[in-house]
């Protein structure tokens, strides 16, 4: 597990800092602490419950688990990235809701730094298009919360 | 039909506010105008006009009721100086449109007075940058 990751907006935001509104590029992620389990918890439960659920779709399973487990090792040359966890995901909608939700509540916690300096709160969750949202909260899953499970 | 807007969100340096409803208030920053006359003879006259770029600065002012939480953000603001951001963003809820007006480098200029009473709320008065 890497200690912080940075991921990049493929759409940029803009964020109140030292007076100004400027441009964000980027969000730096930081690992969760015990203070988050409430939400890591229910992520991690939700994962592994569509793990088991869908053991016959045994190909992408043993592709977040494999990836995950090379990340941990030094020199590793797969990463599991933010597709691979939704993708595990997605294989059952009913529970994207409730992963997603915990998820932005995740993101206002403190652990999401924009450019690495100003805490990303609710308005600035608001303003990230669908597809950085679930880019940036896909690779804090893969890289936080699915590889310590694996 | 126009909805009238009373209850805009506010937003200080990315963090939301709970404010007092319908206490926001706002100037453009677009500045003074003067206009004058001058004289072109036989009672004729000509019109001079000026603006004063001076008064190009906004105006936002908000209450706040006088729990801790909102003491403790409004001396943050204060000590800040002028490194504050504020965005007033009200929505018509019939139509869906919005506004929003921006105030950069916004400044408590003035001492604001805390009143502690089970009734009251204090008023944070920014000047910032004209809005945009």
């Amino acid at each position: 597990m890497t200690d912080t990751k940075q991921v990049k907006l493929s759409k940029p935001i803009t964020y109140a800092y030292k007076g100004e509104n400027v441009e964000a590029s980027f969000i730096t992620l930081l690992p969760p602490t015990a203070k988050h389990i409430h939400l890591t918890g229910l992520i991690k439960s939700v994962f592994q419950k569509n793990a088991v659920e869908f053991r016959q779709n045994q190909k992408l399973v043993d592709q977040v688990a494999d990836a995950a487990e090379s990340q941990q090792k030094e020199g590793g040359e797969k990463e599991v990235g933010s597709d691979d966890v939704w993708g595990l995901f997605y294989m059952n909608p009913d529970s994207i809701e409730q992963v997603m939700i915990a998820g932005k509540e995740l993101m206002s916690s403190g652990l999401f730094l924009i450019e690495g300096e100003v805490k990303l709160t609710k308005p600035l969750i608001d303003e990230l298009s669908t597809e950085d949202f679930e880019k940036v909260l896909g690779e804090f899953m893969a890289n936080f919360i699915v590889a310590s499970l694996m | 039909m126009t909805f009238v807007i009373s209850d805009p969100s506010v937003v200080v340096n990315n963090e939301p506010v709970g404010i007092v409803p319908g206490t926001v208030k706002f100037t453009e920053g677009l500045g003074e105008q003067m206009m004058r006359a001058q004289s072109t003879g036989n009672g004729n006259v000509d019109q001079i006009f000026s603006q004063d770029v001076t008064t190009n600065v906004s105006m936002v002012s908000f209450e706040l009721y006088n729990d801790i939480d909102s003491i403790e953000l409004a001396r943050v603001w204060k000590t800040n100086l002028n490194a504050n951001v504020i965005t007033v963003t009200g929505t018509d809820p019939t139509s869906g449109k919005t506004i929003t007006r921006t105030f950069s480098k916004a400044a408590l200029l003035s001492d604001y007075e805390v009143e502690l009473g089970s009734e009251s709320t204090f008023t944070v008065d920014f000047k910032s940058l004209p809005a945009v």
